[in-house]
């Protein structure tokens, strides 16, 4: 297994004197070397605690969070993250932000520069580089993000609902990129989402979670190879799968 | 995206002031023996420049306010940065800023001609003294704004502590340590104007002093007009060091990225 979550369970602190809140009550999954996995599950069910556990930036009050076998201390470059809000920094440029992590890991300025100019050309922003985040679009914004988190080559990519803030037209045509671009790539990715439909058509396999504290309800193998055309979201067979899930978490709402 | 444009031209409201004020004279209403009026200032002026004086005492006060602010910046960006990413020191300086923060400068003149004579030093002193509290706290409000996922931003990507400093936390600071700098700028060039009334022999300050004992209320009038339009290009010269340092700035909640 590449990234393992073994019986983990991760509390948040009350406010003055409330009992601490289960936010993970021993979650176990495993995620396989490649894989396009996806987590779904209602707001607020504790999904971007599971990115959080598995980029380093909490540690688990119980079990065990580990990557190739080995227990995860600190956030790494080899595990990068694309947030639901961007995290783009402000004050770099489309060049700059793509090209921190590079900086960070000292590779020499003439190969940063390539690496930059080849990954902005792949999400299709070679144009530009010289623009700071406010001038570009939500789309723009996600397409800068990603190709910020596969400069540095990690072994896993974490996205946090990354195409939450996005309209649906923007989602449908970004999933189909991230798709498109992912097969000249080979990390493997773990994708949280509350939509059910971006799941099925993204993952490989989906974790249905449960309400808060966030338990495994069902582990979805989605039977569908790749590439996958935009058609497909029509086909029978995805729309069933997708009322099972949606039937699954709707008992957990009510 | 849109940017932050004047309405008015700034000139437009200084000149109108010049104008009603000119209108004034000549109408009768203001006695020149108490105010001089703009044209008469100008020839003042003019005058106040050909015999050399007032140039020099321009470049003693610009230095004093150029040294005491530079040291002030330094300190005050490098202590603020510290503290806004310090808990331990931020509880530590906090309360000795708060404590010091509200005695002005000019209370502070008996204190520094004692410590440190007559002349530059004790002007280098209060410009110091007041052009540091409003850096060192916008600086830590600064570094405080950082957005948590940018720092996560960062360290996901392999940061270290020298780039999420150089890269990160220092640019992220920019727009309040800016802020800081202005409002210190400011300051600095009314406590070096303080500091020359009583412990100097040169200065913008010096001169308003020595030319009341001599009643000369004209050329009093001219060091407070030129200390206005010094004090208005400096503020104009900031904006424009700013405008280079943080472009990204212009933008409309830029930092909610």
């Amino acid at each position: 297994m590449k990234l393992e979550f073994e019986n983990v369970t991760k509390n948040f602190n009350g406010r003055n004197g409330d009992r601490p809140m289960v936010v993970l009550d021993g979650i176990s999954f495993g995620v396989r070397e490649s894989e396009f996995f996806c987590i779904v599950g209602p707001s607020g069910c504790g999904k971007s605690t599971i990115i959080n556990l598995a980029a380093g930036f909490f540690r688990p009050d119980q079990g065990r969070v580990a990557v190739n076998g080995k227990e995860i201390s600190s956030p790494s470059a080899s595990r990068t993250v694309v947030f639901q809000e961007y995290a783009l920094f402000p004050w770099k440029t489309v060049f700059g932000n793509i090209e921190f992590g590079l900086k960070c890991s000292g590779i020499p300025e003439e190969e940063r520069r390539q690496i930059v100019y080849d990954l902005a050309k792949k999400v299709d922003l070679e144009k530009f580089l010289n623009h700071y985040p406010a001038e570009l679009s939500g789309g723009m914004k996600q397409r800068v993000a990603i190709a910020r988190s596969l400069a540095v080559k990690p072994e896993i990519i974490l996205m946090d609902e990354p195409f939450a803030s996005l309209d649906q037209q923007t989602r449908d045509v970004m999933q189909e990129e991230l798709l498109g671009f992912m097969k000249e790539f080979s990390q493997t990715i773990i994708f949280v989402t509350h939509n059910i439909e971006e799941a099925i058509f993204l993952g490989d396999r989906v974790l249905v979670l449960g309400k808060r504290p966030a338990h495994a309800k069902a582990l979805v193998e989605v039977p569908f190879s790749k590439p996958r055309l935009p058609q497909l979201r029509n086909e029978p067979v995805f729309l069933a799968l997708r009322r099972d899930i949606g039937g699954l978490l709707r008992k957990e709402a009510s | 995206m849109t940017k932050n444009k004047d309405v008015i031209n700034p000139w437009v409201p200084i000149l109108l002031l010049l104008f009603v004020w000119q209108v004034c004279s000549w109408a009768g209403f203001l006695n020149s023996q108490f105010l001089p009026s703009p044209l008469a200032l100008m020839s003042e002026i003019v005058d106040s420049f050909a015999n050399q004086h007032l140039l020099g005492d321009i470049f003693a006060s610009l230095k004093r306010v150029l040294i005491g602010f530079t040291i002030a910046a330094a300190t005050g960006v490098s202590l603020g940065i510290f503290a806004g990413t310090n808990q331990v020191a931020r509880s530590f300086i906090s309360p000795l800023a708060e404590i010091f923060r509200p005695i002005p400068p000019i209370a502070w003149i008996p204190i520094a001609i004692l410590w440190f004579g007559l002349g530059d030093k004790p002007a280098f002193f209060l410009v110091f003294l007041g052009a540091f509290f409003p850096i060192f706290t916008n600086s830590m409000l600064g570094a405080l704004s950082l957005e948590e996922t940018h720092r996560r931003a960062a360290y996901s990507l392999g940061a270290d502590k020298k780039h999420f400093l150089a890269d990160i936390l220092l640019p992220a600071s920019l727009p309040h340590i800016f802020a800081g700098m202005k409002i210190g700028l400011g300051v600095s060039w009314m406590a070096v104007i303080t500091a020359e009334l009583v412990g100097s022999q040169s200065g913008l300050g010096y001169m308003i002093q020595f030319n009341r004992f001599l009643l000369n209320t004209p050329k009093v009038v001219v060091g407070m007009v030129v200390i206005g339009a010094i004090g208005f290009l400096l503020n104009r010269l900031m904006a424009r060091v700013e405008a280079a340092l943080v472009p990204w700035k212009d933008f409309k909640g830029a930092n909610h990225i």
